[in-house]
């Protein structure tokens, strides 16, 4: 016998007998067979002993198999109570129910979570303007203090934040970075927004190179709404010393341009002086809004459970009731 | 014979048509349950077994050969059986010694070897090939029966048995070898070609 050769090469053997290999395949085992009289005596014994297993008689069934009308009836009901009417419909539901409940309370949690931001956010801002309104905080009363004093009060006040940065310039720095909120561009821009002669670069006299007159604002790109014009203002002024300029370029200071297409009325520096009472009330609102339709989703909720479970354990009621 | 219109008969309740394809492949599922099995009662329970089977499950085919489906229950139903036959062992058909070993000898088939239909010599044959398939592990016996008894091709072998085709070629090899080696002890009853050959080596 060919015991020499591997399962491998046997397997080969098997496969090359019943005409299984590839083309390729089939004529490396050719001419092996032509060269190996162990493959080849192998090839052979595996021939036989298919030979012998096709020779085994074809036994005939002793009788018939076929199912009865009786032998059926026994079997339909088992297969027909498996899948009862109902059964696919409630499954149905259940199913739909759930994607619905699971649905719900994603959209529950993510409304929470943006009403947690919303209360954080308003926490954070209103921090700023109570301190603003408690006249011993000395970093926001150069800021908000010009707003309630006289104009010419206000000129000199803010002169002096020019001359040196304020904390506040610092907080527009800041705010800046972190892209403040639409409600925080707001009170930038009001606060921007002063009486002629506030700060503005066109209202200094004879053109002093004012710190945010003549170099592009880099500080305040969300409270201008036409920063194209900064440098051309900045071309103009073509005495202004380089050195200047790039300071001015470097020194972020938030008062200094004011907005033409938006002229301020004396009133509104009483109305800003209620800006954070107002944008309070706001955010309240629209938590509470919020709030509404976060406390909608409960009863949704339960319902949606109520239906998925029900549905879900009557279907398999059902299908415990009739499995066979 | 169509065989897709009576499986969509079937399907639609049609019993006539279920039991034409009974009719047809009857004979195949019994000649496989008894390789298989060994055994004729046995084999005809698991035939009537398997076609009961195909019947309730018949929603579950998905096209495709409806022979190498309806061998699927069958073979499935044989491994029911040769499971139950390992948790209940019964008395082997081989006898023992006193040692308790077990005596394989061709002389003990040859000369109990039962042949009311068939020439004495052709029975001994049959029953000397019946005991080495016997002797095989279930899934060799599986792919060999199916392949080289029933005349079936691998891709159908394949789906018969839920195996890839590599998988049939190894276990085939192997079986056919284990076959070989197990026929060799049976020398008197084989053709006279398998003999030469034998004692050639």
């Amino acid at each position: 016998m060919s015991n020499q050769l591997s399962p491998k090469e046997w397997q080969t053997l098997s496969a090359y007998l019943d005409g299984q290999l590839s083309e390729r395949e089939t004529r490396q085992v050719e001419a092996r067979l032509r060269t190996q009289p162990d493959l080849q005596s192998g090839l052979e014994e595996l021939r036989h002993t298919r030979m012998l297993l096709r020779s085994l008689p074809k036994r005939r069934a002793p009788r018939n198999f076929t199912l009865t009308r009786e032998m059926a009836e026994q079997i339909r009901p088992a297969r027909q109570k498996a899948q009862p009417r109902f059964f696919s419909t409630l499954r149905l539901v259940s199913a739909f129910a759930s994607f619905l409940l699971v649905m719900t309370f994603l959209g529950d949690l993510a409304l929470q979570g943006t009403t947690n931001n919303l209360v954080a956010n308003q926490a954070r801002e209103m921090q700023p303007a109570m301190e603003a309104a408690a006249p011993q905080a000395p970093p926001t009363e150069q800021v908000f203090e010009p707003f309630m004093a006289a104009p010419e009060e206000a000129l000199q006040t803010n002169r002096a934040a020019q001359e040196e940065p304020t904390p506040g310039a610092e907080l527009r720095v800041f705010g800046s970075e972190i892209e403040p909120t639409p409600d925080e561009t707001e009170i930038a821009r009001r606060m921007t927004a002063a009486p002629p002669g506030m700060g503005g670069a066109v209202s200094e006299p004879e053109g002093t190179p004012g710190v945010g007159g003549g170099g592009p604002d880099v500080s305040t790109p969300l409270a201008t709404p036409a920063p194209i014009e900064e440098p051309a203002l900045a071309t103009e002024l073509p005495t202004e010393p380089a050195e200047f300029s790039m300071k001015a370029a470097d020194t972020p200071v938030p008062t200094e341009q004011p907005l033409p297409e938006q002229p301020q009325a004396d009133g509104q520096q009483l109305e800003f002086a209620t800006q954070p009472q107002d944008l309070a009330a706001d955010q309240a609102e629209a938590a509470e809004a919020q709030f509404d339709a976060r406390s909608l989703f409960r009863p949704v909720e339960i319902t949606l459970a109520v239906i998925a479970l029900i549905c879900g354990l009557a279907a398999v009621y059902l299908r415990l009731k009739t499995s066979p | 014979m169509d065989e897709a219109a009576l499986v969509r008969d079937a399907l639609q309740g049609d019993l006539d048509a279920f039991n034409r394809l009974v009719l047809a492949y009857q004979d195949m599922a019994f000649n496989l349950a008894f390789r298989m099995l060994g055994e004729d009662d046995a084999a005809e329970d698991a035939a009537q077994t398997a076609f009961i089977s195909a019947y309730r499950s018949l929603s579950s085919y998905r096209g495709g050969s409806f022979k190498a489906w309806i061998l699927r229950m069958v073979t499935n139903t044989c491994y029911d059986e040769l499971r139950r036959r390992q948790r209940r062992p019964t008395i082997p058909l081989e006898p023992v010694s006193e040692e308790d070993e077990e005596v394989e000898s061709p002389r003990w088939l040859a000369d109990d070897g039962p042949s009311p239909e068939e020439s004495a010599e052709r029975a001994e044959l049959e029953s000397a090939i019946q005991h080495c398939l016997g002797r095989l592990p279930d899934d060799f016996r599986e792919v060999v029966v199916l392949i080289d008894v029933q005349g079936l091709d691998y891709s159908e072998v394949s789906i018969t048995t839920g195996k890839p085709l590599g998988t049939i070629k190894s276990r085939l090899a192997r079986a056919r070898l284990r076959l070989r080696d197990c026929l060799q002890h049976f020398g008197e009853l084989l053709p006279q070609s398998f003999r030469l050959e034998d004692e050639a080596k």
